[in-house]
C-alpha cells in the first residue's frame, strides 16, 4: 500500500472498520492493564462525543484544549473533534513536581493564543485547572473528558481536505506560542510518505506499534493516532508516566504483543539502556521489531550503536531497526527517514575543514586529524524536497553546510492567526527549517541549528524563556544570561552563561550558581548541566548591544568564555571520541551485564 | 512506615537515579524542596518509579503535580500504605 484510501481522517475515523475490522487500538492504564477498542467501537464511541460536543454549541472551525493524560480518553475525544471539524489543541497535562504555577501560565497563553471556546479535560485534573476559566477570557467551560456522552447522534459537516484538523504549540516561546496549522490534506500526505511502500512499508495486516509517546507531541500525536487509523494499523498505547518511571515497560509491552514499531526520542533509548537489568535483557523478545525510530533530538549514534549492540545480541533485534528520521511540527511530523532495509549510515568527516568552512569532506584512509560523525536520517519522502540554502539565499552544493529548507504537501500553511511569524518562517514558497545540514548522496545530515532552541529530552524550549527566569536571580545582571545547549549522550545539555557584578569570592560564585540553578529548576523543570559566571562585558554582543547566542555557545564551546576546564568539544556534532566516552558512561552497567 | 524509613528510602532512590551525589542527598531533610534535589523532570520521575516499585504502589498524577517538598513526598508514600 503506498497511500491510504482516506482523504481526511474524519473519514478514517469513519470507515477505517470497513476495511480492517478486526483492527484497533489497545490502552493501557498506569498500572498496564490493557483495553482494546476494534475500530468500528472507536467509530461509534467518537461519534457519541462529537454528539456531545455539539450539544454544548461548539461547531466547525471552533477550538477546544485538551489537557487528557489516560491515552483513551485523549485518543477518543481528539478524534471525535476530528470528525465534525472542532479543532483541538493539545496541550501537555501537569507531569513533573513543584512548578504548577509555571505550568498554569503556559497554559493560559496558549488558550487565549488559540481563541479556545471549551476546555477538555481529564477528571482527576479538574481543580487544578479552574483558574483557566477566568483566566482565557474566550473560554466558556471546562469539561470533563469522561462526561462526554451525548444522548443525540452528532450531524456531521463536509470535512474537506484542505480544512484544519488541529493546532500544534509545540514552537513559540512561553509568552508567544504559536500554534502551527496542521490540515487533514498535511495528515494525509506525511502518513504516505512515513507508512507508504517506498518508506517504511506498513501491512496493516502483519503490522503492530506500541507507543508510550506523549499525545501532544507530534510524534505521538501523528506517529502513533492518527497515521495509524489512515492506514489500519493496529496500536498499543501506554501512559507516557508508566514510560518514564518504569522503562522497562516499554520493552515488555513490545514483547508482549510481538510488535513490529515504535519511536521514540535519543533520551529515551539512552534512559532504557540505563535501567535494563540482565533478568529484563532475558526476557525480552524484540524479533518481530522492524524499526525503532529515533527523532525529535539530535541523535547520538555512539548511543544508537550500544544500543543495537546489545539489544541485537540479547533480544534478537534486526540490526537494522534503528531508523534516524528528520523532521518538525512545521512539515506534520517527518520529512526524511532512513531506509528501513539498510543500517544507520554515519558519515565521518575532517573536523577542522568542516568547522572551519562547513564542508562535509569524508575522511580517507590514514587520515589523523580530528573527526565529526554526523547521522544520515535517510532520503527525503516522494513528493518533498530539500534545498540547502547559504544565509545569503544562495543554494549551496552537496556535502556543504547551511539552512535546510523544505517543500512539499506536509508542509504547514502557516501559523494559526499569525501572518508575521508565517511570513517569517518561508522563503520563496520555501519552510525555513532553522536547521543546519547537508544533503549528500540524495541523504540529509542535520548537524545544528541556526535558530535559538534548546531540545531537552525530545522538549523544545526558547532560550529566551529560561534567559528571562534565570535574570530574576538576585546578582544576576539583567539582560546578560544567554542560554543554549550542548551535545549530550542521551539528550542536548543546557548550559547557562550569566554576568554578574556581585561576585568577589568562590563562595559568592557557588552561592549564585545554587540560586540559578534552582531558579531555572523551579520554573522551567530543567537541571542546568552547566553554569558559568564571567565578568560584565565579557559576554559576545554585537555593535547595537545585543546578546549574541551562537556566537557565545561557540566560544563556550571550545573554551573560550572565561570557562575553566570545559567538558565539552567539538562543534553542534560531538566529536567521535566524546560521544563514545560519554555513551560508555551510560551503557557501562548494561554491558557489565551481559559479560556475566 | 514511619518517616524517617520513608526518607532513607527517597534518599536509597535519588541515589540510584543520580550516582555519584551521595554527600548531596545526604542533606536532604523533610523540609528540602524538590527544586533542592538539583534533578530534571525525567530524573525526578524516575525517582518515584523506584520509590513506587520499593513500596509497590502507583502514586495519581495529579497528587504528584502538586508535590513540592520531601514532606509532601513522605505523606504521599505514607498514604499508599494504608
Amino acid at each position: 500500500m503506498n497511500q491510504t484510501p482516506f482523504s481526511t481522517v474524519a473519514e478514517a475515523v469513519a470507515h477505517v472498520a470497513d476495511h480492517w475490522p478486526e483492527n484497533g487500538y489497545t490502552f493501557q492504564d498506569d498500572a498496564g492493564v490493557e483495553t482494546f477498542y476494534p475500530f468500528g467501537q472507536i467509530e461509534l464511541d467518537t461519534a457519541q462525543r462529537a454528539g456531545a460536543m455539539q450539544a454544548m454549541g461548539l461547531k466547525k472551525g471552533d477550538r477546544i484544549g485538551l489537557v487528557i493524560i489516560e491515552p483513551e480518553q485523549f485518543v477518543l475525544t481528539f478524534l471525535a473533534a476530528l470528525r465534525v471539524g472542532i479543532i483541538p489543541v493539545p496541550l501537555y497535562p501537569p507531569l513533573s513536581m513543584g512548578n504548577l504555577d509555571a505550568y498554569a501560565q503556559r497554559t493560559t497563553n496558549i488558550l487565549r493564543n488559540a481563541n479556545a471556546r471549551v476546555l477538555i479535560a481529564s477528571g482527576r485534573l479538574q481543580n487544578l485547572l479552574w483558574s483557566q476559566v477566568d483566566a482565557v477570557p474566550s473560554l466558556d467551560r471546562l469539561v470533563k473528558a469522561d462526561d462526554l456522552l451525548a444522548q443525540d447522534a452528532p450531524t456531521f459537516p463536509d470535512i474537506k481536505p484542505d480544512d484544519i484538523a488541529f493546532l500544534q504549540y509545540t514552537s513559540g516561546s512561553t509568552s508567544e506560542p504559536k500554534g502551527v496549522i496542521v490540515t487533514h490534506d498535511n495528515l494525509v500526505a506525511n502518513a504516505n510518505g512515513v507508512m507508504g511502500g517506498h518508506s517504511v512499508g506498513i501491512d496493516p495486516d502483519k503490522d503492530l506499534g506500541v507507543s508510550w509517546l506523549p499525545l501532544y507531541h507530534d510524534m505521538g500525536l501523528i506517529g502513533f493516532v492518527i497515521s495509524p487509523i489512515l492506514w489500519g494499523m493496529q496500536v498499543v498505547f501506554m501512559p507516557t508516566m508508566r514510560f518514564i518511571k518504569r522503562p522497562g515497560s516499554w520493552m515488555d509491552t513490545i514483547t508482549k504483543h510481538k510488535a513490529t514499531t515504535s519511536f521514540a526520542p535519543n533520551f529515551a533509548y539512552a534512559l532504557l539502556a540505563k535501567k535494563a537489568k540482565p533478568a529484563m535483557l532475558d526476557r525480552w523478545d524484540l524479533s518481530h521489531m522492524r524499526l525503532f525510530g529515533c527523532g525529535a533530538e539530535p541523535i547520538n549514534p555512539a548511543t544508537m550503536r550500544a544500543f543495537t549492540e546489545v539489544m541485537s545480541t540479547r533480544c534478537g533485534m534486526s540490526r537494522n531497526a534503528l531508523m534516524p528520521a528528520y523532521g518538525m511540527a512545521e512539515a506534520t511530523l517527518a520529512i526524511a527517514l532512513k531506509p528501513v532495509a539498510d543500517h544507520m549510515r554515519t558519515n565521518l568527516v575532517k573536523a577542522e575543514l568542516f568547522q572551519q568552512e562547513g564542508k562535509a569532506d569524508p575522511i580517507d584512509e590514514g587520515y589523523q586529524g580530528q573527526v565529526l560523525e554526523h547521522v544520515s536520517c535517510g532520503p527525503c519522502f516522494p513528493l518533498h524536497q530539500v534545498r540547502v540554502r547559504a544565509e545569503d539565499g544562495r543554494l549551496l552544493p552537496e556535502g556543504q553546510e547551511g539552512e535546510l529548507c523544505l517543500k512539499g504537501p506536509s508542509v504547514t500553511p502557516g501559523y494559526f492567526e499569525n501572518p508575521k511569524a508565517t511570513a517569517a518562517a518561508f522563503q520563496d514558497g520555501w519552510l525555513r527549517t532553522g536547521d543546519l545540514g547537508y544533503v549528500l548522496d540524495g541523504e540529509v545530515y542535520v548537524t545544528g541549528r541556526i535558530k535559538d532552541l534548546v531540545i531537552l529530552n525530545g522538549r523544545n524550549l526558547h532560550p529566551q524563556s529560561i534567559e528571562w527566569e534565570v535574570a530574576q536571580v538576585e546578582g544576576v545582571r539583567k539582560g546578560n544570561v544567554v542560554a543554549f545547549s550542548r551535545p549530550g549522550a542521551a539528550s542536548e545539555e543546557l548550559v547557562i552563561v550569566l554576568e554578574s557584578r556581585a561576585t568577589k569570592t568562590e563562595a559568592d560564585r557557588l552561592a549564585l550558581r545554587q540560586n540559578v540553578q534552582k531558579q531555572v529548576l523551579r520554573k522551567m523543570s530543567v537541571n542546568p548541566a552547566d553554569i558559568v559566571i564571567v565578568d560584565v562585558g565579557m559576554l559576545p554582543k554585537t555593535s547595537s548591544g545585543k546578546l549574541q547566542r551562537r556566537k557565545t555557545r561557540q566560544q563556550y564551546l571550545t573554551h573560550g568564555v572565561g570557562h575553566e576546564g570545559s567538558r565539552t568539544a567539538g562543534s553542534s556534532a560531538s566529536t567521535v571520541t566524546l560521544a563514545r566516552h560519554m555513551a560508555k558512561g551510560v551503557w557501562s552497567r548494561t554491558k557489565a551485564a551481559l559479560r556475566k | 512506615m514511619d518517616e524517617a524509613k520513608i526518607l532513607d528510602l527517597i534518599k536509597e532512590a535519588l541515589n540510584d537515579v543520580a550516582p555519584g551525589r551521595e554527600a548531596d542527598f545526604a542533606k536532604v531533610t523533610l523540609t528540602s524542596t524538590i527544586e533542592d534535589l538539583g534533578l530534571d523532570s525525567i530524573a525526578t520521575m524516575e525517582m518515584v518509579g523506584y520509590l513506587e516499585e520499593q513500596v509497590d504502589a502507583t502514586f495519581p498524577d495529579e497528587d504528584l503535580a502538586k508535590v513540592s517538598s520531601i514532606m509532601d513526598l513522605t505523606a504521599l508514600v505514607r498514604a499508599s500504605q494504608t
